[in-house]
């Protein structure tokens, strides 16, 4: 009851300051352009012209390769702007004056952190649930064949997020306001998850046998955000997936990062 | 009486950077009973808001311990027998008070048709029904005090804590809110007030603690603190001056005004020498009581003495 009335204030924050119209007119405009996309150009053509010139296979694989385009980068675009709507939303209860109000009410500190991160991810799964139903819907409709795996890649993408808002929650804490999650989250996101994810050619520059083992060791202990886009795609291309590491690694660095936030709150003086 | 509040040595510690560290309280112990309006006073940074922070489980004791309603500080269930006032709080600015108080009202453990009649109740006492359907965000402080009173009175607390309750409520809602503490008080419920507005601690008030530098340094009722022990007021009916020089050299005269004569003595037996000698001197005595300070001067007397 108690985390269900702090969800339900997390939706209506989340309304007030603009963040779901923001979301909402996102949406929008994504599954316009979706719909301009598929409608000219190089997609067009092949829907209208070339489908009956290819084997079904082959057309079939070419329009999972759009679906997958369209995918990437909705992926980055959801992060960043997920992130960002929501990094704000802890450090909001965190102000001096409100924190007090809620820790004199017969609520465990637990609680209320709980019930805003799940009002969080509940916002962005709405968020993420219109956007690839409907970019589904008209994709599907435009190519005339009807993949679930663009569906089925929508969970990861959820589960990216949630990953990287650990890291947001954990500043949030520290640092009572949002600046510090977003930059490093971002940081993490565009630069590192990417420069380890193809850390082959990083090992290029050196041959130090040390330094190798440490990139290995933050390869294996961070967030693999480049690892589940490529997860995602490879739900859309019905490929093998041939690790779930970059899933399961990720849910521990999640549940420790969160797990660690809550410890902090749970003996923080305010 | 059976205790409300009880307080063992608590101290409380923050630190300034990694080696430094500042002492908030020096060990405070304190026991304030049920129904009471107990009142704490001090300079900014005595450590009054820190205390209450305390008893609430908002902030951590160093060392030292206690107990609110029976149960340890900080202990979750109790809060549901609590309510709070904090100084400068801030609700969700998005919130009308309407949804404020049913918003915390649910946080608080209520719910159905109890929440919303309490709620109307609430706004109701606190005169702000008019204001109900507005944004929290156009209120004035005044304003705020109210639906911040309002919150605080909202689950039947057995123990209200009110952290500068009449900050910046013009004298109406002061006298107001004056009425709804002493309503409380009635019925039993236990009011720890935060206050800098002296004369009102003073008009309400059970028992006054002063703190300064993180101690408690003078505890008790108003009476006891604003009353100068060797000082009398004696009034008489007439000129002053006869009763001035039947006095004479009996008793030191403080000060004189119109027809009150302060005089300082030794003892009880000594200010009944005077009253014999005003006596024998055919003076008629309207009155001799003790002279009290306002709790004003008493507070000013009291911390200029302990710095």
């Amino acid at each position: 009851m108690k985390i269900l009335a702090i969800i339900t204030d997390t939706f209506r924050e989340l309304l007030v300051r603009k963040t779901l119209i923001g979301f909402l007119v996102f949406n929008v405009l994504g599954l316009v352009g979706i719909a301009i996309f598929v409608n000219t150009g190089s997609i067009a053509s092949v829907a209208t012209n070339q489908k009956q010139t290819m084997t079904p296979e082959l057309y079939e694989k070419i329009a999972e390769m759009f679906e997958v385009a369209v995918m990437s980068i909705f992926y980055i675009v959801l992060i960043f702007i997920s992130i960002f709507s929501t990094a704000s939303v802890i450090p909001s209860v965190l102000e001096k004056g409100t924190i007090d109000l809620y820790l004199s009410k017969p609520l465990a500190r637990w609680e209320l952190l709980f019930g805003k991160i799940l009002g969080s991810v509940l916002v962005v799964a709405a968020n993420v649930g219109v956007f690839m139903l409907g970019a589904w819907i008209i994709l599907s409709i435009r190519l005339g064949t009807w993949n679930t795996g663009f569906i089925e890649a929508a969970p990861v993408l959820l589960f990216a997020f949630i990953v990287l808002y650990s890291i947001v929650v954990v500043f949030n804490v520290i640092t009572r306001s949002s600046a510090v999650g977003i930059i490093v989250t971002y940081v993490h996101f565009m630069i590192i998850s990417s420069a380890l994810a193809n850390r082959d050619k990083v090992f290029s520059f050196t041959d130090n046998k040390f330094w190798r083992g440490v990139i290995d060791w933050v390869y294996y202990l961070l967030p693999q955000s480049a690892e589940q886009s490529h997860m995602a795609s490879a739900f859309i291309m019905h490929n093998d997936i041939t690790t779930w590491y970059p899933i399961w690694a990720s849910s521990i660095f999640a549940v420790v990062m969160f797990a660690l936030a809550g410890w902090m709150f749970q003996k923080k003086d305010f | 009486m059976e205790n409300t509040i009880h307080l063992d040595m608590l101290v409380k510690e923050y630190s300034k950077s990694r080696r430094a560290k500042t002492r908030a309280l020096n060990g405070v112990s304190l026991e304030v009973g049920r129904g009471e309006i107990f009142s704490l006073l001090g300079p900014n940074g005595a450590g009054k808001t820190t205390l209450i922070k305390l008893l609430l489980g908002i902030a951590f004791p160093t060392s030292g311990g206690g107990s609110l309603l029976g149960k340890p500080l900080g202990d979750t269930s109790t809060k549901s027998r609590v309510g709070y006032l904090p100084e400068n709080h801030r609700y969700p600015n998005y919130l009308s008070g309407e949804q404020a108080l049913r918003y915390f009202a649910r946080l608080s453990g209520m719910s159905g048709g109890v929440l919303k009649s309490r709620a109307s109740e609430m706004l109701m006492l606190v005169n702000m029904q008019e204001w109900s359907k507005v944004k929290i965000r156009k209120y004035s402080k005044g304003m705020m005090q109210r639906i911040g009173l309002a919150q605080a009175m909202l689950n039947t607390p057995d123990i209200i804590f009110l952290d500068e309750p009449t900050d910046g409520v013009d004298p109406i809602g002061r006298k107001e809110i004056r009425q709804t503490l002493i309503q409380l008080k009635e019925r039993g419920t236990t009011i720890f007030l935060n206050s800098h507005l002296l004369s009102e601690v003073e008009l309400i008030s059970d028992r006054v603690a002063i703190m300064n530098k993180g101690d408690i340094v003078k505890i008790g009722t108003v009476k006891e603190l604003t009353n100068t022990n060797s000082e009398y007021v004696v009034t008489v009916a007439g000129d002053i001056a006869p009763a001035i020089s039947a006095i004479g050299t009996l008793a030191a005269i403080v000060s004189t005004e119109k027809n009150h004569i302060i005089i300082r003595v030794d003892s009880i037996h000594h200010l009944n020498t005077v009253a014999d000698a005003l006596r024998a001197a055919s003076i008629d005595i309207a009155e001799i009581a003790p002279r009290r300070e306002t709790l004003e001067q008493a507070f000013l007397n009291l911390l200029e003495k302990v710095d």
